[in-house]
């Protein structure tokens, strides 16, 4: 039995965010944007879904002069990604 | 990387994988804050020894004001990470508050050691190895556990001691305890952390 995937999780940035967020406590936008090599057009746009499911909290200011951008998983976003591999192991492990 | 890309169930696991192995903060960053803190307080026990040996300084325990210098490069070099890593992961929030509360029972204990004949350095040690223990299973470094236990060690021995041997037992464990394991966590290879 397959279970349905999130399909707010199941994109390839989507996932990439929320599963660098699930292993740290905040990230930089900055940081992300390193870490899953996507523009930075592309992954404002993709924060912003996450944030208005309210998978992610997004928390803005400035360091110095330069605008800084935090991003943090939620409770939602946790139960969410937790959900997401559980019914992900329907499909490698079928049986469960 | 694209939004628009079909996920198989395997591209989802290597996503996964990837950005969790990826997003690992670097420890071996926490090993300067234990060399810091570790020559402040040897600085601090020279200075005790030498004002309390070779002095008629009356309050030679006075010495100690000088851990909060420490402060100052702590703050510094923690704000240099901060902007450098770009991250801060849950390892990094359990130590700052791990080390908070010994702050703060710091504080108390030095504002209440009267009561207690102003022997504090039992209970000093008794808190320096609890939170190297908790160091150590927290970044998974067995140099900073052991060095948890050599303070417990000590914490016991210091209550058979006199001023001058504690002065003494606070060197030697500064050194073995705290200095040590924190050179080690700095020079360790990164593959072995």
């Amino acid at each position: 039995m397959y279970n349905k995937l999130d399909p707010l999780l199941h994109s390839e940035l989507r996932l990439a965010i929320v599963s660098l967020l699930i292993h740290t406590d905040k990230a930089e936008f900055v940081y992300i944007r390193e870490k899953t090599k996507a523009t930075a057009g592309n992954l404002s746009v993709q924060i912003e879904k996450l944030f208005v499911a309210g998978y992610i909290s997004v928390k803005k200011s400035f360091r110095g002069k330069k605008p800084l951008t935090e991003c943090k998983i939620t409770r939602k976003g946790i139960a969410s990604f937790e959900k997401y591999v559980n019914d992900l192991k329907t499909y490698i492990e079928p049986d469960q | 990387m694209k939004t628009d890309k079909k996920l198989t169930p395997s591209d989802s696991i290597r996503i996964i994988n990837e950005m969790i192995e990826t997003s690992k903060g670097n420890i071996q960053d926490n090993a300067n804050y234990f060399i810091i803190w570790g020559y402040v307080v040897l600085l601090a026990c020279i200075l005790h020894f030498v004002l309390l040996k070779f002095t008629d300084f009356e309050k030679p325990y006075l010495a100690w004001l000088i851990v909060l210098i420490g402060f100052i490069p702590t703050t510094i070099y923690s704000k240099r990470q901060i902007k450098k890593n770009k991250i801060f992961t849950h390892i990094d929030r359990i130590n700052i508050f791990l080390w908070l509360t010994f702050g703060i029972s710091y504080i108390i204990f030095i504002a209440y050691m009267s009561k207690f004949n102003y022997q504090i350095f039992p209970f000093v040690f008794l808190l320096v190895g609890n939170c190297v223990f908790m160091s150590g299973i927290n970044l998974k470094f067995k140099p900073l556990i052991a060095g948890g236990i050599i303070y417990w060690a000590g914490t016991i021995v210091s209550f058979y001691l006199s001023l001058e041997y504690l002065l003494l037992l606070t060197f030697i464990l500064i050194i073995i305890a705290y200095l040590l394991p924190g050179y080690l966590l700095k020079y360790k290879k990164e593959s072995d952390v």
